[in-house]
């Protein structure tokens, strides 16, 4: 049976004035319909980079190989113009900047309306009619006075609704949602998070959920993958991975985060040094320079993914070890 | 020193400066090798040689009182370049001054000085510099005295908008804190980090100031003669268009060439002083 | 709204005083005595203090302002010594060529603006663009009054296909007049363009970098829609700042460029005036032009406000 999404070896590679930098390392991953996955990790390693090349959305300067096959149709080969009938229409991206992302000259109701009018053909009349029907499915009060509304007349977190409403209008098959909460205030994430919860569960969509925040992944995703320095590190079921976090990369993400309770006395955990350039990766393991169980092997070849469980898998030369055996 | 070495490597590369500094150096040579040698004198007429053709004794032929096209050409880059070089003077110091002080003190002087700044804006140059000249009288110095004018709040603006910006950042509050005055921070501080906008603006008015001249020699304002200058070299022209039309067409070069040399180095310094701006383009 | 409008009504009139007051004054500025000027060195004492009298020239210069704009708000011209016509009689028949002229050109320059702006925009850093950016430098450095005379000498004496000059009047008919205008709309709209050309561009560019339009590409608008549909209208709404600003260059430039052909407009009324120290109709006329430059720059910001739905609900 064809997956629904299957990322096979996902290479993703910038031009930069140092040359080639690969912002994507041989990432593979399959999705089914109802999946969500979760892709956390820093600023920088290749979280975003992988879901525009998904969408076929790269900037000019990047070019993608590898496979990403759309229920066996491959998108990365695939011509510009097929590509636009698939965004939008079967999958579909919310992203992080609801201030910015909206058109501020159009009427919300309009842009909401388009992708509708577009892939469907649906008349004025039939869209306006189902925009107010989305308007109130994602939670906007009085949505038949909202769609003549403005983006700058709405808040924050009623765009981010929007943008929802928008990418869910022509019920795609996945929902890729780049930090959608991450520019909202903590108080209206927790509800925007749900809210896409709940729809992904009512309409049978499958999730990519991108984030840097451990909380949002952990509440809102079944599975997940690690990203570090373009690669994937860790992978596997939400709960196994947080049951037991096998990478060092993780175990420092995790530790670094304040918990409640914590104490004000202790100081805050830290991974020292920072993410390498992406135009200078060192060979073997990204994550080498920083990493408190370094072994020489690490400098030298990429460890390729071990699998400790039947759902849970870590790509590094040092599982097994603890933190305090130091090289 | 390094940073200026990358600076010039840079600017090496960059196909806008190099082109335009290529076409104004030629420019400014032209202007200097002129002050000691022109195939001819510019202003000796000849009665035998009315109107001639390029040929190996005239370049670019002659004009309908006898006088070589190709040493009026090169003399008349010394009446460009000088309006050009002291007119943006007198705008840039008067109006850089305006802009500093105005950033420096706030408050009603810097009301005012945007105010009449932008309204200046709204007036068209060249209308007031004809009206200036107008009223005081054609010639170079009063063209210059015009275009200088209508440079100050062009600078004055630019000044005050780069200057305000540099007010808010940190190592300028530090100096006031340490009780220097608005004076020596407006000279030590603002000044420096605004100089590479002032410069690039500069050419621009340069590029400018040399049209205005031409504009306002074409017209008769400008210089008088005898004084060579491409304008008026236009002007004489166009009497003789349907004899020698070449003769309209020469100095209209060298206009369109200094101009575009001055206007491509503004360019290629705006992109080597901000990179980020380079994206833009 | 109407406090937007209302606050707009009042700088606009601000201005329009502002720059009365400026023409004035340039023209106080004046050595020597413009009676003296107009009637020249060797005329009588008789006739120059006649003169002065007559021009208010006994009165200070505060006085003679307000009694010269109470008069204009009021229609009353004066006379103009070298035709000794009233001066909304010259300039009667004089905008009727001038403002076509110039709208004219504004329009040729628009055209040809938004198409290659957008094309080179399009075309990014490829050949289209490089094109487009050489050419505009090109139309930027050349002066308008030598590339008017270019198309005269390539359009009228090589080809014959337009008089090398003058205007024949609306009187003899439509066509004829027009064509009289087209080889000067075009000097004058070269520069407009090559500038707007330019700035269009970057606008585009601009815009083309916000995040709303990767929204649009995300919902599976291709290029060419998410340009049209989203881009344009947002980039276009520096393009027409620019555009109200540059068209008092336009104006400027009939200055020159209707002395070239030879066409009796505004702007040569004012140079003649000039040469003629005929400083009553300079005052005027001058004056008049900077009414039009405020009052196209006053319609473009209404305009604005209506092109960009944030103005509409803030006040400026």
């Amino acid at each position: 049976m064809t997956a629904l999404l299957a990322v096979d070896n996902l290479e993703v590679a910038l031009d930069t004035a140092h040359g080639p930098a690969r912002a994507v390392r041989g990432v593979s991953f399959s999705l089914e319909r109802g999946d969500t996955l979760g892709i956390v990790g820093e600023s920088g390693c290749g979280k975003s980079m992988t879901a525009l090349a998904i969408m076929g959305l790269l900037p000019e300067a990047a070019r993608a190989r590898g496979t990403v096959s759309l229920e066996g149709r491959d998108l990365v080969t695939l011509d510009e113009d097929a590509l636009c009938g698939i965004r939008g229409n079967r999958i579909a991206m919310i992203f992080q900047e609801p201030m910015t992302s909206l058109n501020p000259v159009h009427p919300i109701g309009r842009q909401i309306a388009e992708p509708m009018r577009l892939h469907r053909g649906m008349s004025r009349a039939a869209a306006l009619a189902e925009t107010v029907r989305l308007l109130d499915r994602v939670g906007l009060p009085n949505p038949e006075s909202r769609v003549g509304n403005y983006p700058h007349q709405l808040s924050g977190g009623q765009r981010q609704r929007v943008m929802i409403a928008m990418a869910l209008s022509c019920t795609p098959d996945i929902l890729i949602a780049d930090e959608p909460t991450t520019a909202l205030d903590v108080t209206i994430q927790e509800q925007i998070l749900d809210l896409i919860h709940d729809l992904v569960d009512e309409l049978g969509m499958a999730l990519i959920l991108i984030s840097h925040d451990l909380g949002v992944i952990a509440q809102t995703v079944d599975r997940l993958l690690v990203m570090y320095g373009g690669a994937i590190i860790e992978q596997g079921s939400t709960q196994a991975v947080f049951d037991r976090l096998a990478h060092p990369y993780s175990q420092g993400l995790f530790a670094a985060v304040p918990k409640l309770g914590q104490g004000a006395t202790r100081r805050l955990a830290t991974i020292p040094g920072t993410v390498p350039d992406v135009s200078q990766m060192p060979p073997g393991c990204a994550f080498a320079e920083r990493c408190p169980r370094v072994l020489g092997i690490c400098r030298e070849k990429m460890p390729e993914m071990t699998v400790l469980r039947p759902d849970h898998a870590a790509a590094c030369f040092a599982l097994g070890q603890t933190g305090a055996d130091r090289r | 020193m390094s940073a200026a070495n990358g600076f010039w490597s840079r600017a090496r590369r960059h196909r806008s400066f190099v082109a335009g500094g290529a076409l104004t150096s030629l420019l400014i040579a032209t202007a200097l090798l002129s002050l000691i040698w022109t195939p001819y004198g510019p202003t000796k007429m000849s009665l035998r040689y009315r109107l001639k053709l390029p040929s190996p004794e005239h370049w670019l032929g002659t004009d309908q009182y006898g006088r070589d096209i190709l040493s009026i050409i090169m003399a008349g880059a010394q009446n460009s370049i000088s309006v050009g070089v002291v007119s943006v003077s007198i705008g840039l110091v008067i109006g850089v001054g305006m802009g500093l002080l105005a950033a420096a003190r706030r408050g009603w002087i810097e009301e005012v000085t945007m105010r009449a700044s932008d309204f200046a804006f709204a007036f068209p140059a060249i209308l007031l510099a004809i009206m200036l000249v107008a009223a005081i009288g054609p010639g170079s110095v009063n063209a210059i005295i015009a275009i200088g004018v209508f440079n100050i709040p062009i600078f004055a603006r630019l000044t005050r908008g780069a200057a305000a910006a540099v007010w808010t950042r940190e190592f300028v509050l530090a100096a006031r804190a340490a009780g220097k005055g608005l004076t020596r921070i407006s000279v030590e501080h603002v000044l420096p980090n605004i100089t590479a906008v002032i410069v690039v603006q500069g050419t621009v008015q340069f590029a400018i100031a040399i049209l205005a001249e031409a504009a306002l020699s074409y017209l008769g304002l400008g210089a008088q003669p005898p004084a060579p200058s491409w304008g008026r070299m236009l002007s004489e022209a166009q009497t003789m268009i349907y004899i020698n039309p070449m003769l309209a067409v020469y100095p209209g070069i060298a206009i369109a060439i200094s101009v575009l040399g001055l206007n491509l180095l503004g360019d290629g310094l705006r992109d080597l002083i901000d990179p980020r701006l380079a994206r833009q383009r | 709204m109407s406090v937007f409008l209302a606050k707009r009504l009042i700088i606009f009139f601000a201005t329009l005083l502002v720059a009365s007051l400026l023409v004035f004054l340039a023209l106080e500025v004046l050595p020597g005595d413009p009676a003296h000027v107009i009637l020249g060195m060797e005329a009588p004492e008789s006739a120059i203090i006649a003169l002065r009298k007559e021009l208010g020239l006994d009165h200070p210069a505060w006085q003679r302002y307000l009694v010269w704009i109470t008069d204009l708000a009021q229609g009353k011209f004066a006379n103009s010594y070298t035709y000794g016509v009233s001066i909304w009689e010259l300039v009667r028949e004089r905008l009727v060529i001038t403002v076509p002229l110039a709208m004219m050109s504004m329009v040729i320059a628009t055209a040809i603006a938004l198409g290659l702006g957008v094309y080179a925009a399009a075309n990014h850093n490829r050949g289209g663009d490089v094109g487009v950016m050489s050419i505009s430098q090109l139309g930027i450095a050349v002066p308008n009054f030598w590339l008017a005379l270019m198309l005269i000498l390539l359009f009228a004496v090589e080809l014959g296909w337009f008089k090398s000059g003058g205007f024949p009047g609306w009187e003899a008919g439509l066509w004829p007049a027009f064509k009289a205008l087209i080889l000067p709309s075009i000097a004058l709209a070269t520069v407009l363009a090559a500038i707007l050309a330019r700035f269009t561009r970057s606008s585009v560019l601009e815009v083309m970098r916000e995040d709303f339009v990767r929204t649009a590409r995300a919902k599976g608008l291709s290029r060419r829609a998410t340009l049209w549909r989203h881009v344009m209208r947002n980039a276009l709404i520096p393009v027409i700042t620019i555009m109200g600003l540059q068209f008092a260059n336009l104006l400027a430039g009939t200055i020159v460029v209707e002395s070239v052909f030879a066409i009796p407009g505004i702007g040569r009324l004012v140079f003649q005036a000039i040469g003629n120290r005929d400083i009553v109709v300079v005052r005027d006329v001058v004056l008049l032009l900077a009414a039009i430059v405020i009052t196209v720059n006053f319609i473009v910001d209404m305009l604005y406000a209506v092109i960009d739905p944030r103005l509409k609900v803030h006040d400026l």
